[in-house]
């Protein structure tokens, strides 16, 4: 089967720095894959190239087998994401930006105002419908930002930091949100610095070093905190083994 | 197409900056025409009368459609030009462009979306600036039936609606300096080198400095900018917005 979201030897470099260098990656229907890394791993240039923001310089990214630079807008209206930004804007309220988003992302007139409610309630903004996301806290716009991008219900997820701002209660939200999208067969690629919580949702953890991947954590083992600094430290030392 | 038309729609009609630039050129502007024509006929004394002298010519309303017109070639090319700037430009400065990628709407079709909302503003805010105008004329004991009337707040509009166009293309700018800035900047220049062309006598080839030109020469006895000018004037703006969209539909973020 097809993986929905894959990254096929895939390369980008900013000028000198190689940001993902000959990446392979493949998310599976119903599968949650958390990338965890340092600042500057790479997490969201890997992100960028999934979703088309960047081309790689070598290699390729793909949408359910076709090359996202030849994707079709029935593909792309299956995908929701958060990466960089939220498809939100500060004039509209909570509302209208998932208005706008359903729409954007080619939700039929007669499902809209349903999906737009289904959004608001999964999130948890019903009290701050009306309100315009210019006067929202931090937190809340993280909420809104995550409610657009899985207005449509997409079958391809890619959020950056999901859980960044949120509080304790909607760190749970998302755990729960996400888990239900990958239970109904979404595939989701999530990036993350909260080791312990996206331990709790992801399938498959892995660590993104200057460019590579240089190995996995187990969900369920103890301890990540330690395991991923070794990781980090043996891949240092291995290039430095090398670079001498 | 249709949703992302709505989509900026809806953006533009809950900015404020919209509606500050929609009062600027369609109060604003005809009622300072208004004053300065008020002002021209005091027979007063000093800088600002001066200036007034060579600005308001004739008089009823030749004086007033004139004098507006001049206005308006200056004041709707600022508000549209900064409207546009702030259409395009905010995406990049906000951060929010990188939402408009993997869309089943082409980013393309999100900048000629972007233009028909610009588009259709401006030909709202062209009307006003008849309707302000008219009224105010009116009011100002002007005579509602005379002859020439309807035929120069046609003019007027038409006026309203070339400088509209010409100032879309800055939009391009805004895009590809990522922002603001490099948007309101070129604006700027814009207006300069306009200036420039009209004092070296090729204004009626800068399609930014032609509807001006015409708006100066309805006062004049010889022509300063013939129909073909205008045209390519048009055409000009409607190249630059070709190309914004263009860029749009292939640009990536850094």
């Amino acid at each position: 089967m097809v993986p929905p979201l894959e990254a096929l030897r895939v390369r980008r470099r900013w000028g000198r720095h190689v940001a993902v260098d000959d990446l392979d990656l493949a998310v599976a229907a119903g599968e949650v894959v958390a990338v965890v890394g340092l600042n500057g791993a790479g997490k969201t240039t890997l992100m960028r190239l999934l979703l088309g923001m960047v081309a790689p310089d070598a290699g390729q990214t793909r949408i359910r087998g076709v090359d996202v630079r030849d994707a079709s807008a029935t593909a792309w209206a299956d995908v929701g994401h958060m990466v960089d930004a939220a498809c939100a804007w500060p004039q509209l309220t909570v509302r209208q930006n998932l208005e706008a988003a359903a729409r954007l992302h080619g939700v039929p007139p007669a499902l809209r105002a349903g999906a737009v409610d289904d959004a608001i309630e999964r999130l948890v903004l019903g009290e701050w419908a009306d309100r315009p996301m210019a006067r929202l806290s931090s937190g809340n716009r993280q909420r809104l930002g995550l409610a657009c991008a899985l207005v449509h219900r997409p079958g391809v997820i890619v959020l950056d930091e999901p859980s960044r701002a949120l509080d304790p209660a909607g760190v749970v939200a998302v755990r729960r949100l996400l888990r239900a999208e990958a239970g109904r067969g979404a595939a989701i690629l999530v990036s993350s610095h909260h080791l312990d919580e996206i331990a709790r949702v992801a399938d498959r953890i892995l660590v993104l070093h200057r460019g590579r991947w240089v190995g996995r954590l187990d969900p369920a083992g103890e301890d990540l905190e330690r395991r991923f600094f070794d990781l980090v430290r043996v891949a240092d030392g291995v290039e430095r083994a090398v670079d001498a | 197409m249709r949703d992302a038309v709505v989509v900026e729609g809806a953006k533009l009609r809950h900015a404020p900056v919209g509606w500050a630039a929609a009062v600027l050129a369609a109060v604003v502007m005809p009622l300072l025409g208004v004053a300065f024509v008020g002002l021209a006929g005091t027979g007063a004394q000093g800088p600002l009368a001066a200036k007034l002298d060579g600005m308001v010519v004739g008089s009823g309303w030749d004086a007033l459609l004139g004098t507006v017109g001049q206005l308006v070639a200056v004041g709707q090319f600022l508000a549209v030009g900064f409207v546009a700037v702030w259409v395009f430009g905010r995406e990049f400065q906000d951060g929010t462009v990188a939402a408009l990628f993997a869309l089943p709407v082409s980013r393309g079709r999100i900048a000629t979306a972007k233009f028909a909302v610009l588009g259709a503003w401006a030909l709202v805010v062209s009307s006003a600036v008849v309707v302000v105008v008219a009224v105010a004329g009116i009011a100002t004991g002007l005579d509602p039936a005379d002859a020439g009337l309807a035929a120069g707040l046609t003019k007027l509009w038409f006026l309203a609606v070339v400088t509209s166009s010409v100032a879309l293309p800055v939009a391009l700018a805004a895009s590809v300096g990522r922002g603001y800035l490099a948007g309101m900047a070129t604006l700027i220049a814009i207006v300069a080198v306009s200036q420039v062309a009209v004092l070296f006598g090729i204004g009626g080839w800068v399609p930014f400095a032609a509807p001006g030109l015409w708006a100066v020469g309805w006062q004049s006895p010889e022509t300063l900018v013939s129909p073909l000018q205008l045209v390519v004037a048009v055409v000009a703006a409607m190249v630059g917005v070709g190309a914004t969209a263009a860029w749009w539909n292939r640009f990536q973020l850094r």
